[in-house]
């Protein structure tokens, strides 16, 4: 393979090229020899451009490793990412189907009178422990109010427990 | 170049010598081995034949006559190791040196984003032969027939892109030096 340029119109010689092509392992026979003989000889052109073409490989090289470093970071984020796009996915399915279940087993029962506002708050304070366990739940107008209770809030005064003592 | 008894040179000297030419010695001794180990003994056998005869150099072609001496002891260092072929990619895997200063390696990281940068400005084709021969380490006979291009298309492609790469660098010692 010939390597030297016929019209090195720039500060690119050949000792350059040449250098390059001996650096990558491309030069054989005679141009090998002859460039071999060069540097044996201490040639300063030939062995500065030795120095120099190690020099922009390296910086060619190390340019091409950043590259692919962060090529490989993007493709990371991107893919933690899309995990936690999934992860918030997946969390707000699961929060609209307990809403939407705990609306749908609910038995609305809409309290009326003068005790109701007292009735309810009774109600919430002694059964809301058991039943209802975050603050939405808690401040759920729509609250089943059993029967019994309502009887034992009409019953008249001197008819509730404290007689039976 | 001498110290006082004529026949050994001044140590001060040598060093002055490391200090202007190591980095130069350094990468030639690299580009004709391609084994870090082999540059380091080669390059200690260098600067210790040149405190044993460097008295006999000439000050005008002191130059080539380091590089002479490296490079016959980057010879004797590559028979005793067995060195195999040279290749781009063994070069490229070099470490960065640690004796670098934060100038360097700030200026270092400088030059390479401006060949990225300058590498992205290629035309396409000149493009594909520089990462496939430096990134890929493939022959250009193997890239011409990649690219189903003439092989002297190929040579003329990569020849053209590292001139660009070599002016952006030559730019950037400019500047150091300045």
């Amino acid at each position: 393979m010939t390597l030297t340029h016929d019209n090195p119109a720039d500060d690119f010689g050949d000792a350059d090229w040449l250098a390059f092509a001996y650096v990558a392992g491309e030069l054989a026979g005679t141009e090998l020899t002859a460039w071999e003989a060069r540097l044996a000889e201490g040639d300063v052109e030939a062995c500065e451009a030795v120095a120099r073409t190690v020099e922009l490989v390296g910086v060619v090289a190390e340019s091409g490793r950043v590259d692919a470093v962060v090529a490989t970071a993007a493709g990371e984020s991107n893919a933690a990412g899309g995990l936690r796009s999934v992860v918030v996915a997946a969390a707000a399915v699961c929060l609209s189907l307990v809403i939407g279940l705990s609306l749908q087993t609910s038995d609305p029962v809409r309290v009326a009178g003068p005790d109701a506002d007292m009735l309810l708050s009774t109600w919430a304070d002694g059964v809301g422990g058991e039943v209802a366990e975050t603050d939405a739940e808690v401040m759920e107008p729509e609250l089943v109010v059993p029967d019994w209770m309502i009887a034992a809030v009409a019953l008249p005064a001197g008819m509730d427990g404290e007689d039976d003592e | 170049m001498t110290s006082g008894d004529g026949e050994r040179i001044d140590p001060s000297e040598v060093e002055r010598w490391f200090h202007q030419f190591g980095g130069p010695l350094r990468s030639f001794l690299l580009g004709v081995t391609s084994d870090p180990e082999a540059v380091d003994e080669a390059f200690q056998a260098t600067f210790t034949r040149a405190m044993e005869a460097g008295h006999t150099a000439r000050a005008e072609t002191l130059k080539g006559w380091l590089f002479r001496v490296a490079y016959n002891e980057a010879m004797l260092a590559g028979r005793k190791r067995q060195l195999r072929d040279r290749s781009l990619k063994r070069l490229a895997e070099r470490p960065r040196t640690e004796t670098a200063t934060p100038e360097e390696l700030a200026s270092l990281d400088e030059s390479i984003r401006g060949v990225r940068e300058l590498i992205e400005e290629l035309p396409v084709e000149q493009q594909a032969v520089v990462r496939k021969r430096i990134y890929e380490d493939k022959t250009f006979k193997v890239i011409a027939e990649e690219l189903d291009a003439p092989l002297g298309t190929v040579l003329t492609r990569m020849r053209s892109a590292l001139a660009k790469l070599h002016r952006r660098l030559a730019e950037r010692d400019e500047v150091d030096e300045r």
